[in-house]
């Protein structure tokens, strides 16, 4: 059973990891604002933001 | 087969450490049930016996089939040599024996006794009902009438009872009238199915609702005993009239109204409950009666009229329209009590025959008194048969009333006559004092209480000892010398048991103590106010003769004070004190050296007086702390928190405070860089460097808080959560508070939602409100990804995971 700080730790280290993966995210963003914006370029950049976090996410949670 | 323990008794059981205490607690209930092996009679007083386990001796008597502890103790204490030498050659020590069957010269019979409720319901359920009854001198709610008082009542009830239907006890304090007058009252509920109606002021029906007999009665068939106050009396015998009655706060409120509205604040200044009993007493009952100059002749005749004149004439200013008037539809205690007299309630639909009992009767308004004899006759004519007994002492009174045997003209009292609180010998040496102001010429005897008379002791007791010291100083070096004796002393201090030390503290009355500048840990040191209507075994009188106020004040007090102990008293005092009073006051005395004087009164240890755990509790408080700052509380700890009745909110902060000094000083350390860092930047980014700091600095204080929680037996629960709180295990908490789940739901609940509070402290807020499901509080709907971590168990971090990736990815990023 973990104690209160073992918790604490663990969600900080979720929290980076969801940080990271909204750095990621915005990072595609940025790019997808520099090029014209059709439909298939935004569904694109959605399912990669998606993914970022998602993968992200994944790893905080074979770590725990 | 019931078992009673005399009260001398109780003070060798209190010296022993917890675990000895509770091998004598198993030799008694082995004892109870007949199964104890090392029993030995003793040849020619078959009635006496001892019981052996280890070193340990319980001697008792058995008494038409029933078991009488008489000493308790290790061998050398309880006189074993003699019950041993029957196997021996050596003949039997006669005297020590028959000290055995007459204790201080005292039959056993007439020795205060009391009974363990061990067949009761309530004692087999509740935890530490052995602990609380010896350390917490809970046993004087299981008194047992002596054969004195039982006689008295028992030819009363054979031939007086019959013939008048009114009865006085009148008698001085220490003779047990509470105790006579709730037995008496179980007694013929129980045996007679009388209707029994016991009245009492507020402070003795709390203390008379934990009797044990009273609880039984209450369990099983309550229907036909009745406790409570004259107001509650009143409720009951007339529900539209009680719900009228005021109470003394309206009273008190609207007495103070009066006084600003009409202005009459410069000469009433501070209006107090006093003032109220007084203004009803005498000035509304002057009002009220149909012959006021004779009314007006009886006041002056009466002794609180008289010490209170001054301030009943400025109270005449206020109107009694003025004050009925402030009260609107409330009616005040007098105006109820005549309207009781005039029209009295209907007697209850019982057949059998009503006893009222009313106990203290000296501090109700004589118009109350009136008002139950009025009832008794009523009911009476109305073919109901009806008695009633007051009990009280004039001299007793702790309020301002009209009270007077006299005026109630109820014939002659009856009088209990043997004082069960204080030894031969220091009713002696106490009387000495008050009789210097008894025969003060200002005072000229007439209103001070009547001492007790030497002669009705129960208790002979030992000689008063007398430590002199030539200087203030060297006295007090004295104190420090006894205080690190009582430390040391091993069997007498069982560091572990908050309760078992502090009856083992040597208790010191100490007039003007200046308790800041002196700091003991064995030693409790009770100023005049503290010290009042306390009673322990033994006492030092330290420097109690010190010049300090007028004679006659001093002489109050000093008697006041001297009347505490029961059985030893020890006076220390300076040559300067002993040559202002007189050394023919100490001709009684037996002088001793500082050595013999510090081992006599450590002998005896007394009770703790759960009222003054109550009454300073930030003391108490502050006590038990101490416990957890070396990383070992009390193993009482919740125990005291809970007769101290330390509760909710402050319970909590208590707690918090008893975690901080657990973790000590490594807390300290963290709370400082928290203080340091943006709280934001804290707790974004540096989280991780945190926790890793927390956990090396703490990591150190766990190792040894684990191996205190291995050494707190397992059914300790509230503590062992303490200890789990402490080290940030509050899941663990959890599962060990989970054991009261079935036992105790209100403890349950109450450490859950505080391991709830812990958390949210912590930021760890879904923590918490997973928590607080274990009690069934849902978590807050407005938590994200509530509906996937509702209900269950496993790690915070991979359910929320686990929650996010099954969100429908990436149509959620829409939402």
């Amino acid at each position: 059973m973990q104690n209160d700080f073992e918790i604490a730790g663990q969600l900080n280290l979720l929290w980076e990891k969801i940080s990271e993966g909204i750095t990621g995210a915005n990072k595609v963003l940025e790019q997808v604002r520099e090029v014209e914006l059709d439909v298939s370029s935004a569904e694109k950049a959605k399912a990669e933001i998606a993914e970022v976090i998602e993968v992200e996410i994944s790893r905080a949670k074979s770590e725990f | 087969m019931s078992v009673k323990i005399i009260r001398a008794a109780f003070r060798e059981i209190q010296k022993l450490s917890y675990d000895n205490s509770q091998i004598v607690y198993q030799i008694i209930s082995g004892l109870s049930q007949g199964s104890h092996q090392d029993v030995k009679s003793l040849q020619g007083y078959e009635k006496l016996w001892r019981t052996r386990d280890g070193k340990l001796r319980v001697i008792w008597e058995r008494d038409s089939g029933n078991i009488v502890v008489i000493k308790a103790g290790f061998r050398g204490d309880v006189y074993d040599s003699v019950f041993d030498s029957r196997d021996r050659t050596e003949p039997l020590e006669i005297e020590e024996i028959e000290e055995l069957k007459e204790l201080q010269g005292t039959t056993l019979a007439n020795h205060p006794a009391y009974e363990i409720p061990l067949e009761d319901t309530n004692w087999n359920q509740e935890e530490d009902n052995w602990y609380k009854f010896i350390y917490a001198n809970y046993y004087r709610y299981s008194p047992v009438l002596t054969s004195y008082q039982k006689q008295l009542f028992d030819e009363l009830m054979q031939h007086g009872i019959w013939s008048t239907k009114e009865w006085l006890v009148q008698s001085a304090p220490g003779t047990g009238k509470t105790v006579c007058a709730a037995l008496l009252a179980c007694e013929l509920h129980r045996d007679r199915g009388w209707n029994t109606m016991l009245i009492v002021p507020p402070a003795v029906r709390e203390d008379l609702e934990n009797y044990s007999e009273i609880k039984k009665i209450r369990e099983q068939n309550s229907e036909g005993f009745w406790l409570g106050t004259f107001p509650d009396w009143v409720r009951e015998v007339n529900p539209e009239l009680g719900a009228r009655l005021a109470t003394s706060e309206e009273e008190l409120e609207a007495l103070r109204e009066v006084v600003r509205v009409k202005h009459l604040a410069p000469s009433l200044e501070e209006v107090s409950s006093r003032d109220v009993l007084l203004y009803q007493a005498f000035v509304l009952k002057r009002e009220n009666s149909n012959q006021p100059n004779q009314e007006n002749y009886n006041q002056r005749r009466n002794a609180i009229y008289q010490e209170n004149e001054n301030r009943i004439e400025i109270l005449e200013k206020i109107r009694p329209e003025w004050w009925r008037e402030r009260l609107g539809n409330r009616l005040c205690n007098l105006d109820v009590a005549t309207q009781l007299k005039s029209a009295p309630p209907p007697p209850p639909c019982q057949n059998q025959p009503t006893i009222l009992i009313v106990d203290e009767s000296q501090d109700f308004l004589l118009a109350q008194l009136k008002a139950l004899i009025a009832v008794r006759k009523a009911w009476e004519i109305q073919k109901h048969s009806t008695y009633l007994w007051l009990l009280g002492d004039l001299n007793q009174r702790i309020q301002p009333v009209d009270f007077d045997w006299g005026q109630l003209q109820l014939g002659r009292p009856i009088e209990l006559k043997y004082n069960y609180r204080n030894s031969r010998h220091i009713l002696k040496f106490a009387n000495q004092f008050l009789e210097f102001a008894r025969e003060n010429p200002r005072y000229g005897g007439r209103h001070l209480p009547k001492p007790s008379d030497p002669k009705y002791a129960v208790e002979e007791g030992e000689q008063v000892r007398l430590l002199e010291y030539s200087s203030s100083e060297l006295a007090l070096e004295f104190l420090e010398s006894l205080d690190l004796r009582v430390k040391s002393s091993g069997e007498g201090q069982d560091e572990r048991y908050f309760l078992q030390q502090s009856a083992n503290q040597v208790k010191v009355l100490w007039t003007n103590p200046d308790e800041n500048q002196y700091e003991f840990s064995s030693i409790e040191i009770l100023n005049a106010e503290k010290a009042k209507g306390r009673e322990f075994d033994a006492c030092v009188a330290f420097r109690i003769f010190e010049n300090n106020g007028t004679r006659l004040e001093e002489s109050f007090q000093w008697y006041t004070l001297l009347t505490r102990p029961r059985s030893r008293l020890l006076v220390v005092a300076t040559t300067e004190e002993l040559e202002r009073i007189g050394r023919n006051y100490f001709e009684c005395c037996e002088t001793i050296d500082s050595a013999q004087a510090a081992s006599w009164i450590t002998e005896f240890a007394s009770g703790v007086d759960i009222n003054l755990l109550i009454d300073n509790v930030q003391k108490t408080q502050e006590r038990l702390l101490k416990g957890c700052d070396n990383g070992h509380p009390y193993l009482d700890t919740y125990f005291v928190l809970n007769l101290a009745k330390i509760e909710s909110e402050i319970l909590y902060q208590w707690e918090q405070e008893a975690i901080n000094r657990l973790q000590g000083v490594a807390n300290f350390y963290l709370l400082a860089i928290a203080k340091l860092l943006n709280n934001q930047y804290f707790r974004l980014l540096d989280c991780h460097f945190h926790t890793l700091i927390q956990q090396c600095r703490l990591q150190q204080r766990s190792n040894s808080l684990q191996e205190e929680l291995e050494n707190v037996p397992s059914d300790n629960i509230s503590l062992r959560c303490l200890l789990l709180r402490a080290m940030n295990c509050s899941w663990q908490a959890v599962e060990e508070a989970s054991r009261f789940q079935n036992s105790n739901w209100k403890e349950y609940k109450r450490l859950v939602e505080s391991i709830a509070q812990d958390l949210e402290h912590k930021d760890l807020l879904y923590e918490a409100a997973r928590v607080r499901e274990k009690i069934g509080q849902p978590i807050p709907k407005d938590f994200p990804f509530s509906d996937k971590i509702a209900n269950r168990s496993g790690s915070l971090v991979s359910l929320l995971c686990q929650a996010m990736l099954d969100r429908p990815f990436p149509d959620a990023l829409d939402k």
